[in-house]
């Protein structure tokens, strides 16, 4: 096996340029599905780590139905999500009265951009009820206080407002604009912990008492979410139930969603899943292609080795041993296609985590499907010429010339 | 006793329309420690009688026998490569050597197809380089070498796995007189220090350093002499 290796090795050195631009295929190939793969994973990691800041005890209701059984099933209208009009007052008021259910913040999207005299910010302001913080746990001020009442013209800004109006200025007291109302900033969010592409949407949320938001809404609600803290000690499932029946039983039918983490995670998974499956069929498109290159070089490297192929049967090779020569080297060119590939992901990864807010991540797992990968595409594409190779005829392949 | 032994061997190639026969009725003895030049024109069948005796081949009639033991017509492929390495060492016209190999790493391929005798393989090679005047090659490739060291590191390898029998053919065919002269000595040599062996050749000369000379022609040996 040893005398394999090393006589693969002395054959890839041989025909460096060659064997190179035969596992070309199996480098992109491989190295497609190892970077998507490596993305997939950081943004799950990214997914759990924001639901972790949450606390597995927060759970959210929404507008619109979103299927978060596995099977698919009907489709989601997309406008129930965002238009607001779907949870009401009411709606709060019967959450509230639940069993295990703590806090309940309703939150009201606000149209318009955040004025500071010529400087502006395009980040999201949401009204709520001075509790929201307690309830959504992820998010901390980092100076001044929270508003107290649904009532007034006060602002919490969030870091990453806070950061376009006023920069490293201390913003407390100061005077903005959001829309067309005039407001005091009382307090500012800090940057929420486990920082990272998921949870920096959380960074850009400012807040304004629930009903200063109801009158730029022209008067209307708009509730966009219901965010709903259980007791520590109460079983989340079960309050997700409760309140999934009391709402049915306010709208009459099933026009909104109730989300645990877990369902969130899992919706996330089913996306990642489709993600990864179609990036993989575009791939295996190229490790096809490459695993033809690789049958093809070694059909040519047995034909060019006729003569060895002859001579090392002549001195006691079987056809085992040959098969097994052969095919140890289609193997080994495949998995220095397959290492190579990796490489190449391993160096866009570190790209992509230095220039976006994107952390990809490199597990055992992405190693293994790379290496697994390599080693099939060897075994199944170099059986045939190995089998070819272990075939000749030793007096015939003597004489070749 | 005799190493070789060739009783009423013979051979027809065979295909859909045609029977050629290449031997028939070969009977040859060659004891050990002997030395022996097969002699014939081309297609004279001298090449299928040495494919026979190296076991590359099978006879389609006829009995033979290597190192007292009886080869079998059907014996299978592996049985016979497993013989081969043991009792066997091939030496030819064109060398056949790895050329992106050093000479040592050649001389030990035959090794790695053999379960046992692997231990002290490297020092049997280099001992082996080195009493065929061949010390300061042993890190070398082919290209870097002469023909006559080319073919020195060939019988190295032959000898690696300790064989009753070398055989040799046209093993002068590709050298000028004095590589030819200095391997045909060393082949002698081989046979006084007890190894059997068979040179193939079309030339008389090389057919001298031998202990006797059998020609054949159509297939049929004609007759056997003693040189000396």
């Amino acid at each position: 096996m040893i005398d394999h290796i090393k006589s693969a090795f002395a054959s890839i050195w041989g025909n460096k340029l060659r064997s190179l631009l035969t596992v070309l295929g199996v480098i992109i190939g491989v190295s497609s599905v190892t970077i998507l793969v490596s993305l997939g994973q950081g943004l799950k990691n990214d997914v759990a780590n924001v639901i972790e800041g949450f606390g597995t005890n927060v759970l959210f209701v929404t507008g619109g139905k979103i299927d978060t059984s596995s099977k698919g099933g009907q489709a989601a209208n997309p406008a129930d999500f965002i238009s607001g009009d779907v949870l009401t007052q009411a709606d709060v008021g019967s959450i509230r009265a639940l069993n295990g259910v703590t806090l309940v913040s309703p939150v009201s999207l606000v149209g318009g951009n955040l004025k500071n005299g010529t400087k502006t910010s395009s980040s999201s302001v949401l009204g709520a009820t001075p509790d929201v913080l307690d309830t959504l746990q992820i998010l901390t001020l980092g100076g001044g206080k929270m508003f107290t009442s649904n009532d007034g013209q006060e602002i919490v800004l969030s870091s990453v407002a806070k950061q376009d109006l006023f920069g490293d200025a201390n913003p407390i007291g100061q005077n903005i604009q959001v829309g067309t109302q005039g407001f005091t900033v009382i307090g500012y969010l800090s940057k929420s912990k486990n920082s990272n592409a998921i949870s920096s949407e959380y960074d850009s949320l400012s807040f304004i008492p629930f009903n200063a938001a109801k009158i730029l809404n022209k008067g209307q609600d708009k509730i966009y979410r219901i965010f709903i803290h259980t007791s520590t000690e109460s079983d989340v499932k079960a309050v997700k139930q409760e309140v999934f029946e009391q709402l049915k039983k306010n709208h009459g039918q099933e026009d909104f969603t109730v989300l645990t983490q877990d369902d969130i995670l899992s919706l996330f998974d089913q996306f990642l899943g489709l993600a990864t499956a179609m990036v993989s069929a575009i791939a295996s498109i190229s490790l096809l292609v490459g695993g033809i290159g690789i049958m093809n070089i070694m059909l040519v490297t047995v034909s060019e080795r006729t003569r060895e192929i002859g001579l090392r049967k002549a001195v006691g090779a079987t056809q085992g041993a040959i098969l097994g020569q052969f095919l140890t080297e289609a193997i080994i060119i495949t998995l220095v296609g397959g290492l190579l590939g990796l490489a190449f992901s391993y160096a866009v990864a570190a790209i992509v985590r230095y220039n976006t807010p994107l952390h990809p991540s490199f597990s055992w797992e992405v190693i293994t499907i790379a290496l697994g990968i390599s080693l099939v595409i060897g075994t199944v594409f170099g059986i045939w010429p190995a089998l070819r190779a272990a075939r000749k005829d030793p007096i015939e392949a003597l004489r070749y010339e | 006793m005799a190493v070789i032994a060739l009783h009423d061997i013979g051979k027809t190639y065979k295909s859909e329309s045609l029977e050629v026969p290449v031997l028939h009725g070969v009977d040859l003895k060659v004891e050990a420690g002997e030395s022996v030049a097969i002699m014939g024109p081309s297609g004279s069948g001298k090449s299928t009688l040495m494919n026979i005796i190296g076991l590359l081949d099978r006879p389609t009639q006829g009995e033979l026998e290597l190192g007292g033991e009886n080869i079998s017509l059907s014996m299978s492929d592996s049985k016979l490569a497993a013989l081969r390495s043991e009792k066997i060492g091939f030496v030819f016209q064109s060398f056949n050597l790895l050329a992106r190999q050093t000479a040592l790493a050649n001389v030990l391929m035959p090794t790695s197809y053999r379960k046992d005798g692997r231990g002290d393989r490297i020092e049997r090679a280099k001992k082996l380089l080195k009493d065929l005047g061949l010390e300061k090659r042993i890190l070398h490739k082919p290209t870097e070498m002469s023909g006559g060291e080319r073919q020195r590191v060939a019988i190295a390898r032959a000898l690696i796995n300790d064989p009753e029998i070398i055989l040799a053919d046209e093993p002068t065919g590709n050298l000028d007189s004095k590589s030819g002269k200095e391997v045909m000595d060393i082949l002698a040599k081989l046979s006084k220090a007890g190894k059997t062996v068979i040179v193939i050749t079309h030339d008389p000369k090389v057919a001298e350093h031998c202990d006797r000379t059998v020609h054949i022609f159509d297939g049929t040996i004609q007759k056997g002499g003693h040189h000396d």
